[in-house]
């Protein structure tokens, strides 16, 4: 099922999309390392060889990914946390370590399938298109795929 | 009809070249024309009408109707200026949110055949 992308304004993304699964197996998705290395990289070839979360208020977190010729990361912290309905984190890329952004994502099950709403918040144009651009580029410097596997 | 996975690939292919990208990136400032963008490249002419083709049949940049040397303009989007990273920030999230679903798929599989295991991940995938 596709994504919905939309940008409320200048320095706003917000993304939406339903999962096929009850909110428990969704957030743990979401939140244990071992479960998020194996999906939030990208375009394939990338991997996700260091995944530190500690998932309490004020907690940090640590995302290395890996690809063919270069490496990229981000970390941030934990500013809220509903168990099963909201996460609140700041996000900062290494490339850009004077730009930080704030993500609020939402949780909502309704018949056993879970809506998952992120709210990307930057704090000026510039850096959205700034930050959005380069390591996109980079995922996409290598290898795109069959997507027709996985977008089947 | 072009599908999602079809026009995520267009996208990533065009993407996926560093003169293509400094071509978008040369075109975020303005209106340009074939030369003007062929300038800082140590490419050939007929190179760079051959990435602005590649740039267009992904919907990136479209041609003005002017003379001998066609402006190139980013297409804006219906709703918002948005530039060809929106596109790829989608396709980003798009391919993550497919192995997303997967991921799911064995999550909820493994919980069915094993009742009495506990749903605490031991990490051994």
């Amino acid at each position: 099922m596709p994504l919905k992308l939309t940008t409320p304004s200048d320095t706003e993304i917000h993304i939406e999309r339903v999962f096929d699964a009850p909110v428990a197996f969704v957030w743990r998705a979401f939140t244990e390392p071992e479960i998020v290395k194996r999906w939030l990289t990208g375009p394939p070839g990338h991997t996700m060889p260091i995944c530190e979360i500690d998932l309490q208020v004020g907690g940090k977190w640590r995302y290395v990914w890996s690809m063919p010729e270069d490496e990229m990361e981000a970390h941030g912290a934990y500013r809220e946390i509903v168990p099963l309905e909201k996460i609140a984190h700041t996000e900062t890329f290494c490339q850009w370590p004077d730009n930080e952004t704030t993500v609020t994502t939402a949780f909502m099950e309704d018949a056993g399938k879970t809506t998952v709403l992120m709210k990307i918040k930057y704090d000026s144009r510039e850096t959205r298109d700034a930050i959005l651009q380069t390591p996109m580029e980079q995922g996409v410097e290598m290898s795109y795929c069959n997507l027709d596997e996985l977008c089947a | 009809m072009v599908t999602a996975s079809d026009q995520l690939s267009v996208t990533f292919s065009a993407l996926a070249d560093p003169t293509r990208r400094s071509i978008l990136g040369e075109l975020s400032k303005g209106e340009r024309t074939v030369t003007q963008l062929a300038e800082p490249f140590d490419v050939t002419m007929p190179a760079i009408t051959k990435h602005l083709k590649v740039l267009e049949r992904a919907g990136l940049i479209e041609r003005g109707q002017k003379a001998q040397w066609r402006p190139c303009r980013l297409n804006a989007q219906p709703l918002q200026a948005a530039s060809e990273w929106i596109e790829l920030y989608r396709a980003f999230w798009e391919v993550s949110f497919a192995r997303l679903d997967d991921c799911l798929d064995e999550m909820q599989n493994q919980a069915n055949t094993n009742p009495n295991r506990k749903s605490q991940s031991k990490g051994n995938q």
